[in-house]
């Protein structure tokens, strides 16, 4: 394949939880990006692997991608998203440009950052005006026929070829009822259809620690009916007990003032410098301990939460 | 309490900018986007070893020999709501060959058009603020919910049911088979047993409102049974919208998105919602 965006093709990767080695081409060289159900675990380019493999491949100009779907098993050597690379290689890209000697122009105009989405505070710190209104939202739209086929139906159009049907994904045959729910939901036990995707939330967990590094303390995640832990690191689970009860009474507390319901989250600033975020879902509940004198708070609100809340569609 | 709900967008920014903009000008309490979100093609313009481009259109073959051409044509596609590729002829040719890139090219440019979308909307709604619920449509990939959650602001709503103002929103994003086989068609019995499960959960029907962007037996029985207060689906073919009422039930189908439209019109439904009553409803083309 020639003309894809690399970013957008690895976040459908990733999104999809496809088990994949990704193979990547441009200017005479080659890199291999492989994909554990989504998880991106290794990365081979010339004589680099891991990380900076990772971050080579993803800067390369006009790639090429051709896709196995059947990889050999690999040791993992990376441990981080796509959006964390994607970020870091945008940075580095921008790095090189001041340094004059890279291809970037500083402005984060190498399309990582569009490609990464809304809720990196880097992305949106590079590239203030990237959410500018495309022209087509301004003109008239073009003829076609009054009846469209379903959105992922037909996908590929030209007389000199039939329409092409894309297989139905595999993937999730159960309706997402528990996907991320903003609002803080009163306590009650989820119901036993919707057993949660460990997979999903452990390497949640990993995300955050990822990002986080040294400044996490603890994350875990529970049910939010029982308190029952899920997940975590550096689990804490009277605290998740504790914490499920306090969402319930907060929840009913703003009920009985007659105030809105709390958004998606509520941050505690304790009295150490240490910071509590709880992330409330319909069934789950995050709860993350980090030292707010280490991990800068947009770091936390823009990259971490939208992280945690988005696993709770994937689990 | 108002409701502003739009359904079947497919891919269109144009009409997902205006679905925002008269949102929040509708002075609505809350906004409803039910799918179809995505957009049904992606049209390769094929580069030939001359340099110039070819591609097909509705109109038939578009010969671009200019980038002022290629740019129009670009801007045409988009704002029908597909994607394009600029191909040489050798890729064209593989690509056609194989429906494994097909289908990764498609989800690719489908994923960079939502990507924008949640971006737009991020910005959209952090100046103007007010609750925009969102859900995919049977024809969006499954992976389009991923997309939708990384919005800060936009609240998914698929399979669930929301409160808003007292008002129980229930939307499903499921469909009964068709011959598209469509990502998230269900056997029709399954269907109408995950909607009753889904409705299970609503403490007032006669206060809620159900958004389907599919319909069926299964799912009508389903309703039936459940007797909401309003109900706003896509069903009739003409290109017209329509209402019925049903015992308690008023059905709001707003018609199709018109895509020969020259003006990127958005059809969509107001609606003013009373304590067991629908005190106003409208359709509007704006």
């Amino acid at each position: 394949m020639k003309g894809i965006s690399l970013p957008s093709f690895l976040q459908v990767v990733e999104l999809e939880r496809q088990t994949c080695s990704v193979e990547v081409k441009s200017q005479g060289k080659r890199g291999y990006l492989q994909f554990q159900g989504g998880v991106l675990v290794h990365a081979l380019a010339g004589s680099s692997k891991g990380e900076d493999a990772a971050y080579d491949i993803l800067a390369w100009d006009d790639p090429e991608v051709d896709v196995d779907t059947q990889p050999n098993a690999v040791e993992p050597s990376i441990d981080a998203s796509v959006t964390a690379l994607l970020l870091e290689t945008s940075r580095r890209i921008d790095e090189q440009s001041r340094d004059g000697n890279g291809t970037g122009n500083g402005n984060g105009d190498h399309g990582l950052i569009e490609a990464i989405g809304p809720s990196s505070p880097a992305a949106q710190a590079a590239q203030p005006s990237f959410v500018a209104t495309p022209a087509s939202a301004q003109t008239p739209p073009p003829p076609a026929a009054e009846e469209r086929a379903p959105a992922a139906a037909s996908s590929f159009s030209d007389t000199a070829i039939a329409t092409a049907h894309p297989q139905p994904d595999p993937a999730p045959s159960a309706p997402p009822a528990a996907t991320s729910e903003p609002q803080v939901a009163a306590p009650q036990a989820p119901p036993p259809a919707l057993l949660p995707n460990m997979r999903a939330l452990s390497d949640t967990v990993q995300r955050a620690r990822t990002h986080l590094g040294d400044a996490l303390l603890a994350i875990d995640v529970y049910a939010l009916g029982d308190g029952q832990p899920l997940a975590g690191f550096n689990s804490q689970p009277r605290w998740s007990a504790y914490l499920a009860q306090m969402t319930g009474r907060l929840t009913e507390t703003l009920a009985n003032c007659g105030l809105p319901a709390a958004g998606g989250y509520y941050l505690i600033d304790l009295d150490a410098p240490q910071s509590l975020l709880v992330v409330p879902g319909r069934n789950l509940q995050w709860s993350l301990l980090f030292d707010a004198t280490r991990a800068p708070l947009g770091l936390v609100l823009n990259v971490v939460l939208p992280e945690l809340r988005a696993a709770f569609g994937e689990a | 309490m108002k409701l502003f709900l739009a359904l079947e967008l497919q891919g269109s920014t144009a009409r997902f900018v205006k679905f925002l903009e008269a949102a929040a000008s509708s002075g609505a309490d809350a906004a409803v986007l039910c799918g179809d979100l995505t957009g049904s093609a992606v049209v390769p313009i094929v580069r030939t070893s001359s340099g110039h481009c070819h591609c097909t259109l509705a109109d038939g073959r578009v010969d671009i020999t200019t980038q002022e051409e290629l740019a129009r044509v670009k801007a045409s596609v988009e704002k029908g709501g597909d994607y394009w590729i600029v191909q040489s002829d050798d890729e064209f040719r593989q690509t056609c060959a194989d429906p494994a890139i097909v289908e990764m090219l498609f989800k690719s440019a489908t994923f960079e058009r939502l990507n924008e979308w949640m971006q737009i909307a991020d910005d959209h709604l952090r100046k103007h603020p007010q609750r925009v619920l969102i859900a995919a449509g049977t024809g969006d990939w499954p992976f389009v919910d991923g997309v939708i959650a990384r919005s800060e602001f936009l609240e998914p709503c698929d399979n669930s049911v929301i409160t808003i103002d007292g008002h129980e929103v229930v939307t499903s994003s499921l469909g009964p088979p068709t011959r598209w086989s469509a990502p998230r068609e269900v056997p029709e019995d399954e269907l109408g047993t995950r909607l009753r499960t889904l409705c299970a959960q609503v403490q007032r029907p006669e206060n809620a409102v159900v958004c389907l962007t599919s319909d069926c037996k299964a799912a009508a029985k389903a309703l039936r049974d459940f007797k909401p207060l309003l109900r706003v689906h896509r069903l009739t073919p003409g290109p017209m919208g329509t209402s019925h009422r049903s015992g308690p039930t008023l059905s709001l189908d707003p018609g199709p998105q018109l895509t020969e439209s020259e003006d990127s019109s958005l059809r969509a439904v107001v609606a003013v919602l009373g304590d067991r009553t629908v005190e106003e409803w409208s359709f509007v083309t704006v």
